[in-house]
């Protein structure tokens, strides 16, 4: 167990998509019990920097580990398939399609008679569009090689896509849905 | 000299010795000190009794070469007789540079003097221009005299509070007041995270709080997970320009238009009708009317307030904290119907209007069981006992948040974030970036804090450059920018290019703020002006560190040694700490320095070792330590 460790191996995980939230969750409690500066508050100087490295490593594990779009960003990039943001790839038009309609709807949703029902509602079906995504690249990263890598890829960019619209709709919500 | 004292392996080489720790509100009306005795946080009070220290200092020209200097109450009867030399809410020029100063929707009437460089607003007083660091240490000096008095011996740490939206300018300027004011700052500590240890020590609570601080100059909400002993902060909003301060205000303006006063309002007019804002706003609290008579220079006015009408005054300014605290919710993403118990605190949620807009945004009646005035700096003494070591710290856990994203500008004025808001601290992020230009052999970074796309938005809180790229044409290089921020919610910058391994590390220290160098020197005038001995009180810090590190490494021997260490890595320990021991009792302080750092450097592989099986004792639950045996069992 060293700071090298991937995150699956920090948190004493099964190297695989879809994991236990509770147990992850649990192991977090465990590692921050031991890993927290403030258990060093009367440590060294040295120990009180190592105890900040350690946290933040368990921290930003945690961080990964818990979305579900950072987690597959992660383990593409354990099995060297980094994402390139510049190289924008053709994408699947319906998916496209579907996303700008979806967006749309956004813009428009400030002068419906009932905003708050309508963002609900596009709320509602890019939690299921990224529940898709997300059963999707799980089978994906386990029979991951190099013929079907860009498909994994491409899953994980229609992830980004849904989660920029999602954090959108939370902004409209904010603007929109108070005094 | 003494024979060497060897202590019994696995024994503590000292008895356990309590030491002394006090937790501190520093706030913008009033500050407080509080700590552990016999089992229980209590406030600590001034020789009358008063617990509330008033955050006013007053400066009065040098009589005799010595500074005139006074804090709280006696400072305070100063601020209308002479308002210039007053210093009232410099909480809220903390970590501002002039140019915020300047964009404050209300006006201060103190003169600021011109700075070269340093953008920070310099107050000119009658005893010489002091920094907002300054006067904030004046008030730290005074808790911290206070809390020697009740507890008999010197400081040995204190933990400060800040609001937890406190950015990091503003926490940089608390930690350097505190370093100014000659504390040792065991951590600075959100105050709605304060205000929950306080309650949930108290109430053995389990499940999701909310945390609503409204104080004299600060608005913060925080959303809590507790759960055994661990307080997991989830969200945290707030605005640090808005409080009871802005109650008083409103209720000055009104008084000021309903008088029909035409002319230019002084200082001393200015600090009399706040003045009397606040005594009405406190007598609203319980009554529902108030008449005033307020009498300065040819100024003149007689009136009634109903609360109602003081209520309508603040509706806007309340409701700016309601909308604050819907968002907290939904970054905590839970439901209003998820929390068990909201907590109020802050002198401010003494208003009834303010409980009432609460009560009904959360459906649930507030909890006010413990003095919203006291709760913050009693939860400070909590924490504070236990890092310095009195109280175990397997009970509690604190996990706190970065309040604001911090990232750099990028290509076009955007600000690239690198660090998001509500991510748990201590955390580090590294993010690649590369040249823009052919041959481009050095990258300005500017790091800025805040949630907006554009850089012109956010708060620029450092700039360096990384020199010595190696030319390439655009996009090859490969610049990793990591950034760390600490369990004190301080950030610290490092970038290296990869293809060459030049790095750059910085400790972010906001461009209106105190260079180290100069916090060390006032340190040293003060001192000096203390008539102390500079040299003899490092060598005493020097010492002091040495024996802690003695400790720490002989503790750790004795309980991992055999286990993780071969004969000849301890005796490499072993060697290192004899010569630690044999400079510490001599008075060469550059010694005892030279021989920490390599204690520390001899035992860091050992230190690391230990971590790594810490978390691997966490992860299978078993006990890694077969040697260590229970000396009371």
């Amino acid at each position: 167990m060293s700071l090298t460790d991937n995150y699956f191996q920090l948190f004493d995980l099964p190297e695989q998509y879809s994991l236990d939230d509770n147990a992850l969750r649990a192991t977090y409690r465990d590692l921050q019990r031991k890993t927290h500066p403030d258990k060093f508050a009367n440590a060294s100087k040295q120990e009180q920097l190592l105890a900040v490295q350690y946290a933040a490593t368990v921290n930003d594990a945690c961080d990964v580990l818990t979305s579900s779009l950072k987690r597959a960003i992660y383990m593409l990039k354990l099995k060297g398939f980094e994402i390139d943001p510049q190289q924008s790839a053709a994408m699947d038009p319906m998916f496209l399609i579907q996303q700008m309609e979806l967006r749309e709807e956004l813009e428009n949703v400030s002068r419906v008679d009932d905003p708050e029902a309508a963002l609900e509602k596009i709320s509602e079906q890019l939690g299921k569009d990224l529940e898709d995504l997300e059963k999707c690249f799980a089978v994906q990263i386990e029979v991951l090689d190099e013929s079907n890598a860009v498909a994994a890829q491409d899953t994980v960019k229609k992830m980004q896509f849904v989660v920029k619209v999602q954090s959108e709709v939370e902004h409209l919500e904010h603007e929109l849905l108070d005094v | 000299m003494a024979l060497l004292q060897l202590s019994e392996p696995g024994m503590s080489p000292k008895p356990h010795q309590r030491k002394n720790a006090v937790g501190i509100d520093l706030g913008t009306t009033h500050s407080l000190v509080a700590s552990v005795r016999s089992g229980s946080a209590e406030v600590i009070a001034d020789i009358q009794g008063r617990k509330l220290l008033p955050s006013v200092v007053h400066y009065a020209s040098a009589l005799n070469g010595a500074e005139q200097i006074t804090v709280g109450d006696d400072a305070r009867v100063k601020a209308v007789s002479d308002p210039l030399n007053t210093i009232i809410s410099i909480k809220r020029l903390m970590g501002r540079g002039v140019d915020d100063v300047s964009t404050f929707d209300h006006h201060m009437p103190y003169r600021f003097a011109e700075q070269n460089g340093t953008g920070m607003p310099i107050i000119e007083t009658a005893a010489g221009n002091v920094s907002p660091v300054q006067v904030s240490a004046e008030i730290l000096k005074v808790l911290a005299q206070r809390g020697r008095e009740a507890l008999g011996d010197e400081l040995d740490g204190a933990v400060i509070t800040v609001p937890a939206y406190f950015d990091e300018a503003q926490r940089q300027a608390t930690k350097d007041a505190a370093t100014l004011a000659g504390l040792n700052v065991l951590r600075l500590l959100n105050e709605p995270t304060a205000a929950a240890i306080a309650y949930g020590l108290d109430q053995q609570d389990e499940g999701i709080i909310a945390v609503y601080d409204l104080g004299g100059g600060t608005f913060d909400i925080s959303i809590l997970r507790l759960q055994a002993g661990v307080f997991e902060v989830l969200s945290t909003g707030g605005d640090t320009a808005l409080g009871g301060d802005d109650f008083d205000r409103a209720i000055a303006e009104w008084i000021l238009k309903e008088s029909q006063y035409d002319k230019d309002v002084t200082p001393g007019l200015s600090r009399e009708l706040m003045e009397s804002a606040r005594s009405i706003k406190e007598q609203l609290s319980g009554l529902d009317s108030v008449n005033a008579f307020i009498q300065h220079g040819d100024f003149s006015w007689q009136g009634e307030l109903t609360r109602a009408w003081f209520d309508g005054l603040i509706e806007t300014l309340v409701a700016r904290t309601l909308k604050v605290c819907k968002g907290a919710v939904r970054d905590a993403k839970v439901k209003m119907k998820d929390l068990v118990n909201v907590v109020m605190v802050g002198g401010s949620t003494r208003v009834p209007y303010v409980r009432q807009r609460v009560s009904e945004l959360f459906g649930r009646d507030p909890m006010i069981d413990i003095d919203p005035d006291l709760v913050v700096a009693t939860g400070a003494a909590l924490q504070a006992d236990v890092l310095v070591g009195n109280k175990s710290s397997d009970d509690m856990l604190l996990l706190d948040v970065n309040p604001l994203s911090l990232g750099i500008e990028t290509m076009g004025g955007l600000a690239e974030k690198i660090i998001e808001r509500n991510v748990t601290i201590p955390i580090a992020k590294a993010q690649e970036f590369t040249t823009y230009k052919d041959g481009q052999t050095a990258m300005a970074v500017h790091v800025v804090q805040g949630e907006r796309e554009l850089v012109a938005d956010c708060r620029s809180l450092a700039r360096f450059e990384l020199r010595g790229i190696p030319p390439m044409v655009a996009g090859a290089a490969r610049i990793l920018v990591t950034f760390q921020v600490d369990a004190d919610g301080l950030l610290s910058v490092t970038a290296k290019e990869m293809t060459t391994g030049i790095e750059t590390n910085v400790t972010v220290k906001p461009s209106y703020g105190l260079e180290e160098e100069q916090i060390t020197q006032m340190l040293k005038d003060s001192i000096a002006h203390a008539k102390d001995d500079v040299h003899a009180r490092q060598l005493r810090e020097k010492q002091v560190d040495a024996e802690g590190l003695l400790a720490s490494i002989e503790n750790a021997l004795a309980e991992d040694g055999e286990m993780l260490l071969n004969a000849a890595e301890r005796n490499d320990i072993e060697v290192a700490l004899q010569r630690l021991r044999e400079v510490v009792v001599g008075d060469d302080q550059h010694a005892i320095a030279r021989e920490i750092d390599r204690a520390g450097q001899a035992s860091n592989e050992f230190a690391t070792r230990r971590m790594d099986a810490s978390i691997k004792q966490a992860l299978s639950g078993k006990s890694i330590d077969a040697i260590t045996v229970d000396k009371e069992g």
